[in-house]
């Protein structure tokens, strides 16, 4: 069973749910803490980053189950399809974070000398670079997330 | 490879291709939306521009011929607009050919110094001490040598964190600080006489190798800009950031002892004002500790000014600028505006708040929302209303207030002129104690007389008073002077009955002319008659001409003309002497009709709530003439509960921005194609592009989908966007106050044939924002600001940019506003004859020049929500006077205008359906385009008040968001704004289209109607479209072959 779990897949799954969890704090600290995005939610993030959790201990899960037959091919299809939404649900929450960041970012470190000086404070520099290392974070879970895709849970 | 391997593979390269898909499909949303952005950091086009035959024409048809225009204008802001404060010892104009010792980091960093918005930073740009060289004056080098080794200019590279390319900028070592900071400490640069040796790694005794037949000029800088106020009471630092015992607009000792190393060791000292903040001068002025024999005003400068500036200093041309605001001892006790900067708080401001106390926003439901105002950048979860001014000092803005004290210290002694009330030193008041240099002062090389000859009045609507002014050149040489015309209006027992206050003398308008040596030349002033007239918002709430005697003169300043004033009155002038002619004319009785109806509307109150009175009654005294023991109180420190209020629901709902409520009950009519089209090639009649009421815009606008119509002004941002059915075209906002910051990027062409090109052959482009505001008002001359206007306008042709924020009229209520430099003057007069002309000159070639910020952008500290308490008449007389001949049509026909970002009174500016509606559109016939400040906060912008005041767009950096549906049927912004929720309030729709027709048929009135504008795709839109084209393929593909894979049977394995 360790081995199973040990699989270079589940790990991936494992690496993946732990670093989509930490986006995900990242994100709720970013939105509730003092700073220039507090209040200012990316719609549907969290939602995309749930199901990316349970779809990676849906993946991990499957390896442990093995049926005869029409069922085993549905489970490996399902998990075929969770591998590929896995990863592509990261990104397009990585998307909305952007979406709702990038006008932010652009006054916090593109403005000019005048309009900088009202909105670079420390605590917008440091709601930015929360938000930055959310996006780090979730770009890694994707990364993660598309090598896992190219394993197969099973082994022939 | 084995079938689970070879699956294993599909699926991988599914989810990868899947992935490309989606940042192909939503990356690329994201990139529309800023796709004017992306452009500029790339340097790639969305839209090509195709430029016909219209009625708007190039003046300056060659580049040089268009670079010459604007450096001459320039050089002229220069000559024009420095003002010779003090000219003792015969210190100026210079000797020729003779030396001039340069002290001071301003003079090795004149301000503004860095190319960007404010200035052009072109290749031939001249500083001081190349002006003064090419002048043929030599410089001190000993001085010098000094000064360039402590300031060490030199070039700094940083990458462009978009394009990774290196870009080249100017830094020093030592330079005055750009930015002041918001209501914080301020550091001052100036680095002091003890320590320049070490700085310069030089010998103690440098000093003593000056040469001692040296002229001095000792520049004192003092930079500005945008979310910038100085503080009327932290002390400054100095270079080192130790604390000093001086304000920020004192002369600091640092500067002093500068000044005083000039003074010990130059023959004469000369002191230049580099600044758009007025300093405290007592110190270097006539009597002062550190007096010198020479002041003048250069304010803030850019590419060329200096040339003209050196041309006064020299003599070249006559010195003929003239302050456009008033100097005074002390800035903050003497001033009384000063008293109310900064801000208070309302003592309950969280009974505003929407929380489950309070109870919640039916816009945003279970959402708490707080009230403190903070950055105006910021996207924040707040009504931004906790925070209040109350301007108690009225119209007594300025040389208004100095000059109305001092009249009635002579002719009303039962006014109290000489209270303690307003004295800087705790002692009775006096005029000269108070004031060092006054409004529309200005000194003259050559001696000269203005008097005024005749006054005709035409007391009609549309009339004007039209005074002739005979200048008589005493001097020996030719030289330009400017007249000033002035009047004094009759102060009646009405007025004092009603609280309708008048200043004792009022700028009306000014002229300059070329007069030969000894010979007097008659120069025309006109202004419209209804400046005379004054606001009463209290018993005829409306403007009033009062009878009696309405008193004119032309003068050299608003004290030389009281001073006429009281000597034709048969009164003696205490301080300074009267010296030309007053001529009358009299009003026979009070008129309260002839003003009261204006472009066919109803002149009546508006503001009524801008008073806190109305609010809270009694809390506060408006200062009057009548009684200067009025003069304010600090109101910050009062304390005011709004819950004291009996209007309380009412003003909760102006805190919230509840003015107005989307109906249900009225279902409004969706946009059908009716197969009109805005288009240049439409054959649109004269009728149809002078009245905006011509059924053709009507039937344009019923076009428009009720998702676009409202979603194109809430959402308007910095570019328009394309409306269905209507093929309007695609129209980018532009900045600045200078100029168009756009450079214009040379031809093969240009750089064959220009002169200019040749001479800079390094340079790839040029830039055409060289103007100085404040110049251009210190030369009191309305032709010279028409010539700018010309040029900014010719500029926007040559670079196809047509819509600009490119001038600022707000008044300077004190002088701490960090945005001063933009403005013109304290006086709402200087400001609407010199606006009017910058805008006429541009809007003559079709450009739509917009100026900030309409509605009492009197500070930026919390400007995104601060309270600001007025009278009606304050109000109109004050700050929206400052606006209004530039947009009137009959007289500057801007074509656009920027709101400012605070309240006026409890109300956001931009939701002001009485100051934006019915004063700006209805009083004053205004058709044209008006936009937000950046509204980044929608808590405190309110889409559907915004729409109901007739804003046609709400600025923000976005574009291509032109609908409500962004995001799963509801607005991203106001997520209570949607198709469904605006569809049954007719009204609202309908307003919407209306703001719509404005933004159109401006359009159609400028030289956009010219331009033909064509998408086409850039490299990165291409790269973008590909990727998704070939993702969707090739997912779809691996997808199916996974899936075959995995279900398809393999071969059997035989068994032997």
């Amino acid at each position: 069973m360790l081995k199973k779990l040990l699989s270079l897949s589940n790990i991936l799954a494992c690496v993946t749910f732990i670093l989509s969890l930490v986006a995900l704090i990242l994100y709720a600290v970013n939105v509730n803490s003092t700073g220039y995005f507090q209040g200012v939610r990316a719609d549907g993030l969290v939602l995309l980053l749930i199901f990316v959790m349970v779809f990676d201990l849906l993946i991990i899960a499957r390896s442990f189950l093995n049926f005869e037959g029409i069922l085993d091919k549905v489970l490996d299809l399902l998990v075929m399809v969770l591998k590929v939404l896995v990863p592509l649900f990261i990104m397009i929450a990585i998307l909305k974070l952007v979406q709702s960041r990038v006008e932010g970012f652009g006054y916090i470190f593109f403005s000019n000398v005048d309009v900088a000086k009202e909105v670079a404070t420390p605590a917008n520099i440091a709601s930015a670079g929360v938000s930055i290392t959310a996006i780090v974070f979730s770009a890694i879970a994707v990364i993660a997330a598309l090598v896992g895709a190219f394993i197969s849970p099973k082994k022939d | 490879m084995k079938r689970r391997t070879l699956n294993s593979l599909a699926v991988g390269l599914t989810a990868t291709f899947a992935s490309f898909l989606a940042v192909s499909v939503i990356g690329g949303q994201i990139a529309n939306s800023y796709r004017a952005n992306i452009d500029s950091a790339l340097g790639t086009k969305s839209y090509v521009t195709v430029e016909g035959e219209g009625r708007f024409n190039k003046k300056f048809t060659t580049i040089d011929q268009m670079i010459n225009a604007a450096r001459a204008v320039s050089v002229k802001e220069g000559q024009e607009g420095t003002v010779l404060m003090k000219n003792d010892n015969a210190v100026l104009p210079l000797a020729a050919k003779s030396k001039v010792a340069l002290f001071g980091i301003g003079a090795y960093a004149t301000f503004p110094y860095l190319a960007g918005d404010l200035k052009a930073g072109n290749a031939d740009a001249i500083d001081l001490e190349t002006a003064f060289t090419n002048a043929g004056f030599t410089l001190e080098e000993n001085v010098a040598s000094v000064y360039k080794t402590v300031t060490n200019k030199h070039k700094s590279t940083s990458t462009n964190p978009w394009t990774g390319e290196t870009v080249e900028t100017i830094a020093y070592d030592a330079a005055p600080a750009t930015s002041p900071g918001d209501m914080v400490q301020f550091q001052n640069n100036e680095v002091p006489a003890s320590a320049l040796a070490a700085k310069a790694g030089v010998a103690e005794n440098w000093v003593d190798n000056i040469d001692n037949k040296a002229t001095a000029f000792v520049v004192i800088t003092r930079g500005a800009g945008e979310g910038n106020t100085y503080d009327p009471v932290k002390l400054a630092k100095d270079y080192l950031g130790n604390d000093t015992t001086k304000v920020a607009l004192a002369l600091s000792d640092d500067e002093l002892s500068i000044i005083d190393l000039a003074k010990s060791k130059c023959s004469k000292v000369v002191v230049l004002i580099n600044s758009g903040n007025n300093l405290e001068l007592g110190e270097i002025s006539k009597g002062g500790a550190h007096e010198v024999d020479g002041i003048a005003y250069i304010g803030c400068i850019n590419d060329y000014q200096l040339e003209g500036v050196v041309d006064v200093l020299s003599g070249k041309v006559n010195a003929s600028g003239h302050l456009s605001d008033t100097f005074v001892v002390d800035n903050l006790k003497s001033i009384p505006a000063s008293q109310n900067i900064g801000s208070g708080i309302f003592t309950d401001a969280s009974i505003v708040e929407a929380n489950a106390t309070n109870g919640y926003d039916p816009r945003w439901p279970n959402t708490e929302i707080q009230t403190g105002v903070h950055s105006s950048f910021a996207s924040q979860t707040s009504y931004s209303s906790d925070s209040y001014i109350v301007e108690a000092e009225g119209i007594y803005v300025g040389y208004k207030y100095f000059e109305t004290r001092y009249y009635d210290s002579i002719a009303n002694p039962s006014f109290k002129a000489d209270a303690k009330a307003g004295s800087h030193d705790g002692n009775a008041w006096s005029y000269d104690k108070e004031v060092l240099y006054t409004f529309g002062s200005g000194l003259s090389y050559l001696d000269y007389t203005q008097n005024i000859t005749n006054v005709v009045v035409d007391k009609t609507n549309e009339g004007d008073v039209t005074a002739t002014v005979a200048i008589k050149n005493n001097g020996d040489k030719e030289g330009l002077f400017a007249a000033q015309l002035y009047v004094q209006q009759p102060y009646t027992q009405y007025d004092r009955t009603n609280l309708v206050e008048k200043s004792a003398v009022m700028f009306l308008n000014s002229a300059k002319v070329l007069v030969p040596a000894g010979q007097t030349k008659e120069v025309t002033i006109t202004v419209p008659t209804k400046y005379l007239a004054s606001y009463d918002s209290k018993a005829a709430k409306t403007y009033i001409l009062d009878e009696g005697d309405y008193l004119f003169t032309a003068a050299n300043g608003a004290h030389e003309a009281v001073n006429n004033f009281l000597k034709a009155q048969g009164h003696t002038p205490t301080s300074g002497e009267a010296a030309g002619a007053v001529t009358k004319w009299n009003s026979v009785s009070l008129d309260t009709f002839t003003y009261a109806v204006s472009y066919n509307n109803a002149v009546t109150n508006q503001a009524d709530n801008a008073d806190l009175n109305y609010w809270l009654p009694g809390k506060v005294e408006y200062m009057t003439r009548q009684n200067w023991e009025t003069f304010p109180k600090n109101y910050n420190e009062v304390s005011f509960k709004i819950a004291d209020s009996a209007k309380k629901d009412e003003w909760l709902k102006e805190f919230r921005g509840q003015q107005y409520t989307l109906k249900t009950n009225n279902p409004a009519t969706e946009g059908a194609d009716k197969g009109l089209r805005f288009g240049t090639d439409a054959n649109l009649t004269y009728d149809q592009l002078s009245n905006i009421n011509d059924q053709y815009w009507s039937d344009l606008v019923s076009e428009i989908t009720i998702d676009e119509a409202v979603g194109a002004v809430i959402h308007g941002g910095s570019q328009t966007d394309k409306l269905s059915n209507v093929e309007n075209p695609i129209v980018a906002q532009n900045e600045g106050v200078s100029g168009f910051t756009t450079g214009y990027t040379f031809t093969d062409a240009d750089k064959a044939s220009s002169t200019w090109c040749k001479a800079h052959p390094d340079a790839a482009n040029y830039k055409f924002n060289v103007h100085s505001q404040t110049l251009i008002a210190t030369s009191f001359n309305p032709d010279l600001a028409y010539e700018w206007g010309e040029v900014e306008g010719n500029s926007g042709l040559w670079v196809s940019r047509f819509d600009l924020w490119g001038t600022g009229l707000t008044q300077r209520r004190t002088p701490y506003n960090g945005r001063n430099y933009e403005y013109i003057s304290e006086d709402s007069m200087l400001a609407n004859r010199l606006g009017a002309k910058i805008l006429r000159g541009c809007a003559d070639y079709g450009i739509i020049n917009g100026p900030k910020h309409l509605g009492a952008n009197d500070q930026e500290y919390k400007r995104a929500g601060l309270n600001e308490f007025m009278t009606e008449q304050k109000l109109r007389e004050g700050d929206l006077r400052c606006f209004q001949a530039a947009l009137e049509p009959k007289d500057g026909n801007g074509l656009a205008v920027m709101i400012a970002f605070n309240r006026i009174g409890s109300t956001n500016a931009c939701h002001s359906v009485g100051v934006i509606k019915n004063i700006l559109r209805g009083e004053w016939g205004f058709n044209g385009i008006i936009s937000t400040d950046m509204a980044t906060n929608p808590y405190y912008f309110i889409a559907e008040a915004m729409v109901m005041s007739t804003i046609t767009q709400v600025a923000d950096f976005a574009q291509n968001d032109n609908h409500i549906n962004a995001n799963d049927g509801v607005d991203k912004t106001w997520g209570y704004i949607s198709v469904s929720s605006v569809k049954n309030d007719k009204e609202f729709v309908e307003q919407a289209r209306q703001d719509l027709k404005y933004q159109l048929f401006t359009f159609a009135n400028s030289y956009i109607f010219n331009v033909k504008t064509t998408k086409v795709t850039p490299a990165w839109e291409t790269a973008i479209n590909t990727v998704k084209v070939i993702s969707i393929i090739l997912t779809s593909v691996c997808a199916i072959g996974a899936v075959a894979l995995l279900f398809v049977p393999g071969k059997k394995k035989e068994v032997a």
